[in-house]
């Protein structure tokens, strides 16, 4: 996916921890520009601009620009965040300059769809991976992936090579990596043996 | 009281008690559930403290869902015996406690909605002896999926 939005990002001249910590103090994220072949920058962009474009609905894989002063509208995706442990503010990012005629690895967040029928018994849908490392051009990047969990029985399992990928789009996940998985509790067997013996006396 | 799992063999019985600044490197993002409880301040938290914390959790989802338990009680914790004078070496190993800095999450839940999952950490969080604060993953990282 692609935004339009633009997010300006100021130089910052000197490096190091404690200017790290005043830029923050200042309503500032410190950032690392880097890749597609070109020299990295070290800058800092607004915390509360940078936080509502979090807000818009973005994922991993959006596209957005950066305004870096001195250079051309760039075209990065974030690569890394650190949170701080406690608060959980973001204390730098990792921006990757993406250009659109060459592929790019990235990571997708998956989406799970719909509710499988031996949750009702009791059973817990285990989520594996929540994101799919692919190959692909930032163009054909989707914002996620979705994958149909609504057949899925007590004890069965989806891994990535299981996930359809649109058109374009290159698994580079290890393909036995979990997806998402149907796993039967105590309650789940005790509401199937239930089920089971009201059936046979149905029968009878 | 019952105790939550504590090491079977240890190399040495009885440990030094270390120091607990900073706040914690690692396990301070919800990584197996949905949601999870995240400790604001350091404190040793005790094998008999984590199994009250886990049996008010699976008494509050009905055995529904799934709990992961972040902590692990692996550092002996020694006492005197009452009314003993100072001296004559270290006392006798009494239990099991974890270090617990702030920012770590402590338990994860998965297979239960927000509301409930909400309850079964307040009602965990009374058994423990820190403030806690229940986190969820789509908050996490500024809410970046």
């Amino acid at each position: 996916m692609i935004s339009e939005v633009t997010i300006s990002v100021q130089s910052r001249p000197t490096l190091g921890s404690g200017d790290s910590r005043r830029a923050r103090r200042a309503g500032h994220i410190p950032v690392s520009i880097y890749g597609a072949n070109q020299t990295p920058v070290s800058g800092t962009i607004n915390t509360k601009e940078f936080n509502a474009f979090l807000r818009s609905g973005v994922s991993r894989s959006t596209v957005f620009f950066l305004n870096i002063p001195d250079q051309a509208a760039t075209q990065v995706v974030v690569k890394d965040i650190q949170i701080h442990p406690v608060t959980g503010a973001i204390q730098h990012l990792d921006l990757l300059r993406v250009d659109t005629t060459i592929k790019t690895t990235l990571r997708i967040p998956l989406k799970l769809v719909g509710e499988p029928a031996g949750v009702k018994q009791g059973a817990v849908l285990e989520k594996g991976v929540r994101t799919l490392t692919v190959l692909c051009l930032p163009v054909h990047m989707p914002s996620e992936i979705t994958v149909n969990v609504k057949d899925l029985a007590i004890g069965e399992r989806i891994h990535a090579n299981q996930v359809e990928l649109p058109d374009g789009i290159k698994l580079m996940s290890p393909p036995n990596q979990l997806v998402a998985g149907l796993v039967g509790t105590r309650q789940s067997t005790q509401t199937a043996q239930a089920e089971a013996a009201e059936a046979k006396k149905g029968k009878k | 009281m019952a105790e939550y799992k504590t090491p079977k063999r240890v190399k040495f019985r009885k440990q030094q008690r270390g120091r607990r600044s900073g706040m914690a490197s690692g396990g301070a993002m919800v990584a197996f559930g949905q949601f999870g409880m995240k400790a604001m301040e350091a404190a040793w938290i005790t094998s008999k403290e984590i199994e009250a914390a886990r049996i008010a959790i699976s008494r509050s989802v009905k055995r529904g869902g799934k709990l992961w338990i972040r902590i692990f009680p692996d550092k002996p914790i020694t006492k005197k015996p009452a009314e003993t004078r100072m001296g004559k070496g270290k006392g006798a190993p009494e239990g099991w406690v974890a270090v617990v800095k702030p920012g770590r999450i402590l338990f994860e839940m998965e297979g239960v909605g927000e509301e409930q999952a909400r309850e079964a950490m307040r009602l965990a969080a009374q058994k423990l002896s820190i403030k806690v604060k229940f986190v969820s993953r789509a908050e996490q990282e500024g809410g970046l999926v």
